[in-house]
């Protein structure tokens, strides 16, 4: 059960005890059997934490050691040092394969000592043969080769660590202009374990730090991989993934309790808002009109296009069918995408237009739908969205400072009464 | 348990492919190193910053062209190239003519090679043997000697390397001779 469940739960105990549904004893009982879970769970973290902390920092420790170069070495003495933090890696998963598979502890430590001394060992050898190498090619074979850690610990820190490689291998692949896309096959090769932490339960951390890893990296890869195309395809690509991103979260994970749980909805509705945002300036759309870079076929470039409406449309049906139709205005985001690049070859004014209007109703949506379900977060939400905006208008216009300081008191007066409004109501309905 | 036969055999090939990757690449360079035929390039002084990277010295060569029938430098771009190394009369390294594959028992390296270099009937290569490790503590002191020697005034740096089947591993980086190591240490133990 999840920490703030089992806060709600001791909240409501005085009363159910009051009302004569549980006795005292059972009340005690239920604190009893809750309290020492927590703190089981919290000796169980705190072993989890060290675990990783252990392993990752001797791991580094022995990828600095040999970054020191020892001259004295012999080629030879050099060899076998290259494969000791190797083999003792292998030598620890073998153990925790065989003795320690239960204790995730051990599985997240070695399997974050596994994977980073992989990496050290094909360095040193490097190093002995003066091999200046290919970055590239050192960072896909070490992923790779920690791919195999992730499945066989079943540990979520290698997965982590196997991400952030693989983003640093699409960066380098974007330098030295090879091909980034490869980047999706990479991190379809990890689906399998993403999946499996999903099922055994969705809301457990592991799948939340996952969740933000993979969101930061697939949001550095989309801009690196589409930065080379047909020019403005940037915008059809964060259309898509931020979309994509916020309706995965918004759908499969709407009962994590705090919003570090939601990381895919956090992260693609900040996704949106930026990108959104960034579509309202006139810099952002030239583009639109000047056909520059390496081309997409005239075919692919519609298929692409062509996605952003239909992604939006079933964005939109998942939200409304989970009774979250407010939402939906996120999911039109890849709509407005494609509507907004259609209409900057005619226009580039209507296009930022469009992005202004489209800000302007997700933040009323958002705000609306949190003043009637008397939840003050969203509707604050709602009111910063169109703070925002205002306050973007303010500084790119060419209004009087009179307009403008007017403006922001506006704004201001507008969040403070509808804040103490909303913290009234809900005290009026506690109370009742 | 998880530990069933699956398991073991997963980890199993896991442990013999980690092993593989260093012990391919040490077999294949040790070889270079102890049947390689050995030549001496000359070092050209490098980009200031690519210099700077504290563990290991950025090597650059005077030769990154090499020369190829003109002819065939109409589409030529992006290619893998087998180059012929010979000695020249100076007793260092040249790149010989490109053309096609090498003849048996002729050193060459297989290079890179992006262009054709401007304004000659040669195309460009890169030199992937470009960076020498050193001690940490040692590296910088050696950073400022490899650009002293391969200034203007003073041009006597070169590396020794080892050429076998297309590939060449740096044995030593040499200043008028001696080893850049020793160079760098007898001038602290002066300056003490």
């Amino acid at each position: 059960m999840d920490r703030a469940h089992v806060r709600w739960l001791y909240s409501e105990l005085p009363s159910l005890v009051r009302s004569g549904i549980l006795t005292d004893d059972a009340a005690e009982r239920l604190h009893r059997h809750y309290g020492e879970q927590e703190e089981a769970r919290r000796k169980r973290w705190t072993l989890l934490l060290f675990g990783i902390l252990g392993g990752a920092l001797i791991g580094a420790g022995i990828i600095l050691l040999i970054a020191h170069n020892w001259d004295e070495l012999s080629r030879g003495a050099r060899a076998v040092l290259s494969f000791a933090p190797l083999l003792v890696g292998q030598a620890l998963g073998a153990f925790v394969l065989l003795r320690k598979v239960e204790s995730a502890a051990w599985r997240e430590g070695v399997g974050a000592y596994w994977a980073l001394a992989i990496g050290a060992s094909i360095a040193l050898v490097a190093q002995t043969y003066n091999l200046a190498g290919d970055f590239g090619r050192f960072m896909l074979t070490w992923t790779l080769l920690g791919l195999l850690v992730v499945y066989l610990m079943q540990a979520c820190l290698p997965a982590l660590l196997y991400l952030a490689g693989i983003t640093v291998w699409t960066v380098h692949a974007w330098e030295t202009r090879h091909e980034p896309a490869w980047f999706w096959f990479l991190a379809a090769l990890l689906a399998p374990y993403l999946w499996g932490l999903v099922r055994r339960d969705r809301y457990q951390p592991r799948v939340a730090l996952a969740g933000w890893v993979l969101a930061a990296c697939v949001s550095i890869a989309t801009g690196l991989i589409l930065d080379r195309s047909a020019s403005g395809l940037w915008r059809a690509g964060y259309g898509l993934s931020f979309t994509v991103m916020y309706t995965v979260g918004a759908v499969w994970f709407d009962d994590a309790p705090t919003f570090w749980k939601r990381p895919l909805q956090t992260a693609g509705g900040l996704g949106i808002l930026v990108v959104a945002l960034i579509l309202t300036f006139e810099d952002f759309w030239r583009d639109a009109t000047v056909v520059s870079g390496e081309q997409v076929t005239a075919a692919g470039t519609l298929v692409i296009w062509l996605t952003l409406p239909v992604a939006g449309l079933c964005a939109g049906w998942l939200l409304m069918r989970r009774g979250v139709g407010w939402q939906a205005g996120f999911g039109g985001f890849a709509i407005a995408v494609a509507l907004g690049q259609l209409i900057a070859r005619a226009s580039v004014g209507a296009a930022m237009a469009l992005f202004n209007a489209y800000l302007l109703v997700l933040g009323v949506m958002t705000l609306w739908a949190g003043v009637s379900r008397a939840r003050l977060g969203m509707a604050n939400v709602g009111m910063a969205i169109i703070a925002l905006l205002i306050v973007t208008r303010f500084f790119d216009s060419e209004l009087s400072f009179v307009v403008r300081g007017l403006g922001f008191i506006a704004v201001g007066s507008a969040f403070l009464i509808a804040n103490v409004a909303l913290t009234r109501r809900q005290r009026t309905e506690a109370r009742s | 348990m998880r530990a069933s036969l699956p398991w073991l055999a997963a980890l199993a090939a896991s442990v013999l492919a980690e092993l593989g990757v260093p012990t391919y690449v040490i077999v294949q360079h040790e070889r270079v190193m102890r049947t390689g035929e050995t030549f001496r390039f000359r070092m050209a002084p490098v980009d200031p910053y690519d210099a700077f990277r504290g563990r290991y010295i950025a090597l650059r060569f005077e030769q990154h062209c090499a020369p190829v029938a003109a002819a065939s430098l109409m589409t030529w771009a992006d290619r893998t190239v087998d180059v012929p190394v010979e000695t020249g009369p100076d007793g260092f390294a040249r790149l010989g003519i490109v053309d096609g594959s090498a003849k048996r028992g002729q050193a060459y390296l297989t290079l890179h090679s992006p262009y054709p270099c401007p304004n000659a009937d040669a195309v460009q290569v890169e030199i992937p043997f470009d960076r020498f490790y050193l001690e940490e503590d040692i590296a910088p002191a050696a950073e400022l000697v490899y650009r002293e020697h391969t200034g203007d005034a003073q041009r006597d740096a070169y590396a020794s390397v080892r050429v076998r089947d297309g590939i060449g591993v740096i044995e030593n980086v040499y200043i008028g001779g001696k080893p850049i190591a020793d160079v760098v240490r007898e001038r602290g133990s002066k300056r003490e």
